[in-house]
């Protein structure tokens, strides 16, 4: 095995670790904050789900760019490719968008959201504002999942 | 204020804001005011209560209201101190109910339990029995050396608090204080500077009412600079001045407006954590909030009882809002 595969698997997997770390904290914060409501009003359910589950999508971005890795590299088809020290270190180095972004903006995200699950414990008819909020911070880790795919897209093997 | 986050505090401060929805509001109090009768006006606070709502009887209702609303604060001191991740800090609210049963047990009569109350950190009877065999190791750690210091003090002083029995009062209140406020500088929680700001507020509004209480009583300053909390934001040397160089009309005057601009800062204080998202500041106003609801909710009975018409009982619900 040579470093340039070594650097490739590497950014792919801090690319699903580090993103979700950052949405395990981010739907546990969330989450901590609905069972909190939820044990004074069970009906608010429906309500409260769409806000704990927004931090787990800089997950699904970050497990969505480690696949995309196994693509480039053909780990998934088993034709291996050589890669050389210098494609290894850029496509690790496409992968820091999402993992960066991904981890700090789930924990945010997920902070944005337990407030604003106690915003619609108090006054349900602002469920809707206090999504948008939490939507507002998951624009950047929409932004470095688009910025890691361009960069691996433009690495050609 | 210092802004940072305590996310320990996600599920509480959740819990705290669907809990909020059952306060009382002002429509609410309206309602209550505007019933009929006592009874009436007890059906109206359906959906404050946290615990299922106990029917008052005609025979014994004034009885029956302390029993549910002593229940009602319980209730709430046990789902703060459940809800809270710093028991050191909690504990401070309810030390106030500690030291009142002290003084009870120290100028009346360590006998009887006439007039304590029961919401304390510890049992009345439990602190009964360590107050007469002077054994403390019982006790919250808190309270121990606190009461011992205290009990040695009031030994020390006996000839002098037969003559002047609020000097319990002040030997208590001076100790209360100083371990809230020795327990806040240690505590390494967010929320410190907060509730530090509250004692200050409620520290100057026990120093004025001392004040009022003293130049009433026409002791002298020495007395006073005794009596005086510390910890305040008011400087006691302004305090004191004040007190000299004026009567009692125009010191009551300067110390209603003192108190009145503390009590509109504490409620300042209390709305200001709607902006708090994680902490301790949540949970403490709702467990003051729940307090004065259940001191309105009394006034509005007891007065109802006795036949006062909505616009007399406004009158006194303004003076629980100043």
């Amino acid at each position: 095995m040579d470093w340039g595969l070594i650097l490739s698997i590497l950014g792919g997997a801090l690319a699903v670790g580090l993103a979700g770390i950052g949405s395990a904290i981010g739907v546990g914060l969330a989450g901590a904050a609905a069972n909190g409501v939820l044990t004074e009003d069970p009906d608010k359910f429906g309500t409260m789900l769409l806000l704990v589950a927004l931090p787990g999508t800089q997950g699904i971005y970050g497990f969505l760019t480690g696949f995309l890795v196994a693509i480039k590299v053909g780990l998934l088809t088993g034709k291996i490719p050589v890669i050389s020290f210098s494609q290894g270190l850029s496509i690790f180095f496409a992968c820091v968008p999402i993992m960066l972004a991904g981890w700090i903006s789930a924990i945010h995200q997920g902070k944005v959201c337990a407030a604003g699950i106690a915003v619609a414990a108090k006054k349900p008819e602002a469920t809707m504002k206090a999504m948008i909020y939490g939507v507002m911070v998951e624009t950047y880790a929409v932004l470095g999942l688009l910025a890691s795919i361009i960069l691996l897209t433009g690495i050609k093997l | 204020m210092e802004l940072r986050e305590d996310t320990r505090y996600t599920y509480a401060v959740a819990r705290i804001r669907a809990l909020e929805t059952r306060s009382l509001n002002l429509e609410k109090i309206q309602r209550i005011v505007d019933a009929g009768d006592a009874s009436t006006a007890w059906r109206e606070t359906a959906g404050w209560h946290l615990l299922p709502k106990g029917e008052l009887s005609p025979e014994n209702t004034q009885t029956d209201l302390e029993k549910f609303l002593i229940e009602e604060i319980r209730c709430t001191n046990n789902l703060f101190s459940s809800l809270s991740n710093d028991p050191e800090l909690t504990n401070l609210f309810f030390l106030k109910y500690d030291f009142h049963n002290l003084k009870i047990l120290l100028k009346i009569s360590p006998e009887s339990l006439d007039g304590m109350v029961n919401l304390g950190l510890v049992p009345i009877e439990k602190l009964k029995e360590s107050v007469i065999e002077r054994n403390f190791r019982e006790l919250p750690k808190l309270l121990q050396e606190s009461i011992r210091e205290i009990l040695e003090l009031v030994k020390i002083d006996t000839n002098l608090l037969y003559g002047r029995l609020d000097m319990v009062d002040i030997i208590l209140d001076k100790k209360m204080f100083d371990l809230i406020f020795r327990t806040l500088k240690r505590h390494p929680a967010p929320s410190c500077s907060f509730l530090n700001m509250l004692f200050q507020t409620e520290v100057d509004i026990c120093n004025l009412n001392i004040c009022r209480r003293f130049k009433r009583l026409r002791r002298n300053r020495d007395f006073l600079n005794e009596a005086l909390l510390p910890g305040g934001k008011l400087a006691l040397k302004f305090l004191l001045e004040k007190y000299e160089n004026n009567e009692y009309a125009p010191l009551n005057e300067f110390i209603n407006f003192q108190i009145a601009t503390f009590k509109l800062q504490l409620n300042n204080l209390y709305e200001s954590t709607i902006y708090t998202a994680f902490g301790l500041e949540p949970l403490v106003a709702f467990l003051k909030k729940r307090e004065k609801d259940a001191k309105m909710i009394r006034m509005i009975i007891l007065a109802k009882l006795q036949g006062l018409a909505p616009k007399a009982i406004w009158g006194e619900i303004n003076t629980i809002n100043e």
